[in-house]
């Protein structure tokens, strides 16, 4: 039996944290943090070698993912070597744009969200 | 070589301003009896030429003698009378082109040589050190002859004066040539200086234009022979002609790019023609002046006539610089065309024609600096209207920017309860019967909330455009509490009713509220503050915090609609609300923030920290009114 992968959602949205456990939770491993803080708070470089795919909620209401530098976080200093991916109900990103392509390896309209996509990502 | 140059600016000064104290002495003319011929075979020898010169009837006055491109010898006799007086005369050739002068002295019958002057000879050679050539008459009834050769023009401009007469003459042509020059150097600032703000080409060519044409007239002059190469005879046989070739280059180049020619077969013309003008000035260099007599003429007519031609080609495309243009043409071309006439003998000689080429290029010069004057006062106007333009065009992308990010943020917050939905409603099929009342329970709330923000959102948009009742009022002293909330110190001053609906009020101060919040989030040592002050028949409200602040360049932005300032969770819609309510009511709203204000002026800076305070005047109620 192939080995589940481990994928971590950061959202400050429980709705949406919950649909991706719905979506996620019989085809991988999986760890929900309730917003960037949260997710600081509980991760360590340790921890996120292990992990697959980080999904990242773009707009936190009082700021954005681009913002906050998540990404240069998660890369630079978690060494993080998986995939990292920008998830939004955003379809335009404006000047994040180009920092966005930089930094993520995919990005996921909310709507689409579904495991069939994860997976084609993690492929 | 710096001697030199000073040598030369003081001489300019000081002899052309000592000049006007000369007193002026009597004629030498009536001393000295003078004719002359030509020889064009140039087969004489210098007894030949003294036997002819005596049987030919002799002359009075001297005169300016033209005698045009000739490789023949002028020869000139000169018999001056037995009178003591002529000792205090000179023999005087005014700057001519001349290569070899020789002054022979009749002694006993036989022609001695006495003095040997010329292009072709050092500047060293000359009896007295200007520009002229002179010859002083050393004893009375003395006879001389003199032969002339020149590879220029043959132009002999024979004087005879008295030494102070000389000396008056020599002090003011030198004012003359200094005024002249320091114009020339004004027209080559002007074109250099040009180049340098504008970084147009055009300009400096015709910087070089104006320097090379200095350049030639000085050579011409005599000036730079006397000052800068005084024993460079090769090079001040040929350098009259390289300025010229020179000159005529830059200027060509110059009417092109400055009338912006963009015709392949006029273009082909005129950089043909500036070719051969840097051929010619080349070819000078290597072969004798002779050779280039001819393509010296062409070049010295066809760039007037160029420059006549070049505007009547462009006039109907460029009405700024081209009449201008034509008019230096045509100016430049009469000049010419006199000097012309003035030395092939057609029109008698004077110190108009002698100068026509000068007065020419002075006048052909003004109107070449009027035109780019012009030129540049047009780059200027459209300078401030692009600028002015693009200032409007700034202020309109910024405002289309502010309603773009606006509508992109309203479109996530509407989209958002939508998406839940759409997903709670797939979600429900997929779950068992046991698992739906308790998620349909969690899900409720979350999708409520957001369809709450949303419709919040698009009321305030909606409260933009809409008419409301202005009347109503509410009394400051609950109303202000209530805002408060706890949370804001408050100071009320005038506690009365003000012309004020209570929710439209209301709706001004959550919105400047959640402003407040939204600015201070995630900061701790934040303060919030309200007070009304009493102004008669207006109440003025402040509402204010500390620990944020707006840019200077900012406030005056900060009630248009939909700016946002990149602010996430505004929409850039609650202040514009706020002060189309104020406005509305007959009040007034602006903001202050770091000793700044949204109305462009400087205030004192009440609080140490940063901080922002909103500003409003209403008027007050009935009761008070």
């Amino acid at each position: 039996m192939a080995k589940k992968p481990l994928i971590f959602a950061v959202d400050d949205d429980q709705f949406y944290l919950d649909e991706i456990r719905m979506e996620i939770e019989k085809q991988a491993n999986y760890k929900l943090f309730l917003g960037p803080n949260d997710f600081e708070q509980h991760v360590n470089p340790s921890d996120i070698q292990e992990v697959d795919l980080i999904l990242v909620d773009y707009d936190y209401g009082t700021g954005t993912a681009i913002k906050s530098q998540m990404a240069e976080y998660i890369r630079n200093d978690l060494k993080f070597k998986g995939k990292l991916v920008l998830c939004s109900l955003h379809e335009y990103f404006l000047k994040d744009e180009e920092k966005i392509r930089k930094d993520y390896d995919a990005v996921l309209h909310k709507r689409d969200l579904s495991w069939e996509r994860l997976e084609g990502i993690l492929r | 070589m710096r001697g030199k140059w000073l040598a030369f600016l003081c001489l300019l000064v000081t002899n052309g301003l000592a000049g006007w104290d000369f007193p002026a002495h009597e004629s030498c003319a009536e001393d000295t009896d003078l004719t002359y011929f030509l020889d064009s075979s140039n087969k004489l020898s210098v007894s030949s030429a003294l036997s002819a010169s005596r049987k030919l009837p002799l002359k009075k006055s001297p005169q300016n003698l033209h005698y045009g491109y000739t490789a023949g010898t002028v020869w000139i006799y000169l018999k001056v009378k037995d009178n003591p007086e002529v000792l205090k005369c000179i023999l005087e050739l005014a700057n001519p082109q001349l290569d070899d002068i020789l002054i022979y002295h009749v002694e006993e019958e036989k022609p001695i040589q006495v003095s040997q002057m010329g292009d072709l000879h050092t500047f060293q050679n000359r009896f007295y050190k200007t520009r002229h050539y002179t010859f002083p008459f050393r004893t009375e009834n003395q006879e001389f002859l003199i032969s002339l050769k020149s590879s220029a023009t043959m132009t002999v401009p024979l004087t005879i004066v008295s030494r102070d007469q000389f000396v008056n003459e020599v002090s003011l042509d030198y004012l003359l040539l200094g005024l002249f020059y320091g114009i020339m150097i004004f027209f080559i600032f002007f074109g250099f200086h040009s180049f340098i703000s504008f970084r147009d080409k055009a300009y400096l060519l015709y910087g070089l234009f104006a320097l090379s044409i200095l350049f030639f007239f000085m050579d011409r002059d005599g000036i730079n022979y006397q000052f800068f190469w005084p024993n460079a005879t090769y090079w001040k046989h040929r350098s009259v002609r390289v300025f010229a070739s020179i000159a005529m280059a830059f200027g060509v180049s110059y009417f092109i790019h400055i009338l912006q020619i963009k015709s392949w077969w006029i273009r082909t013309i005129c950089f043909s023609y500036v070719g051969l003008c840097f051929l010619l000035a080349l070819s000078l260099l290597i072969f004798d002046p002779h050779f280039t007599n001819i393509p010296t003429i062409i070049v010295s007519f066809g760039t007037p006539i160029l420059m006549i031609a070049l505007p009547m080609l462009s006039l109907k495309r460029d009405k700024i610089f081209a009449p201008f243009m034509l008019a230096a043409g045509l100016t430049s071309f009469v000049g010419l065309f006199v000097y012309s006439l003035s030395v092939t003998n057609f029109i008698e000689s004077s110190f108009i024609t002698e100068n026509s080429m000068k007065i020419s290029t002075l006048f052909e010069f003004v109107f070449l600096t009027f035109g780019i004057h012009q030129k540049i006062k047009i780059f200027h106007r459209s300078r401030l209207e692009s600028k002015l333009q693009f200032g409007e065009l700034e202020k309109k992308s910024a405002v289309y920017k502010a309603v773009f990010d606006t509508t992109n943020m309203m479109a996530h917050d509407v989209r958002r309860p939508l998406d839940k939905m759409t997903k709670f409603l797939n979600r429900i099929q997929k779950l068992s019967p046991e698992e739906v009342p308790q998620y349909v329970l969690k899900s409720a709330s979350s999708i409520g909330e957001d369809i709450k923000t949303a419709e919040g959102m698009l009321s305030e948009l909606l409260a933009i455009g809409s008419k409301n009742d202005y009347s109503g009022e509410t009394h400051l002293c609950d109303f202000i509490p209530q805002m408060a909330n706890g949370k804001y110190k408050y100071t009320i001053t005038y506690g009365g009713p003000i012309k004020s609906d209570f929710f439209h009020l209301k709706r001004v101060f959550e919105n400047l509220i959640k402003n407040a919040r939204q600015a201070t989030a995630g900061k701790t040592d934040c303060r919030f503050w309200m007070e009304t002050q009493d102004l008669e028949k207006f109440v003025k409200i402040i509402v204010g915090n500390s620990g944020s602040s707006i840019e200077k360049d900012d406030l005056d932005k900060i009630f248009n609609l939909f700016f946002t300032k990149g602010k996430r969770e505004g929409s850039g819609v609650g202040l514009a609300i706020v002060e189309k309510f104020i406005h509305d009511y007959g009040g007034e709203v602006w903001a202050e923030s770091n000793g700044y204000t949204s109305k462009g002026e400087t205030v004192p800076k009440r609080y140490k920290d940063d901080y922002v305070e909103f500003h409003m005047t209403l008027p007050k109620g009935e009761e008070n009114g």
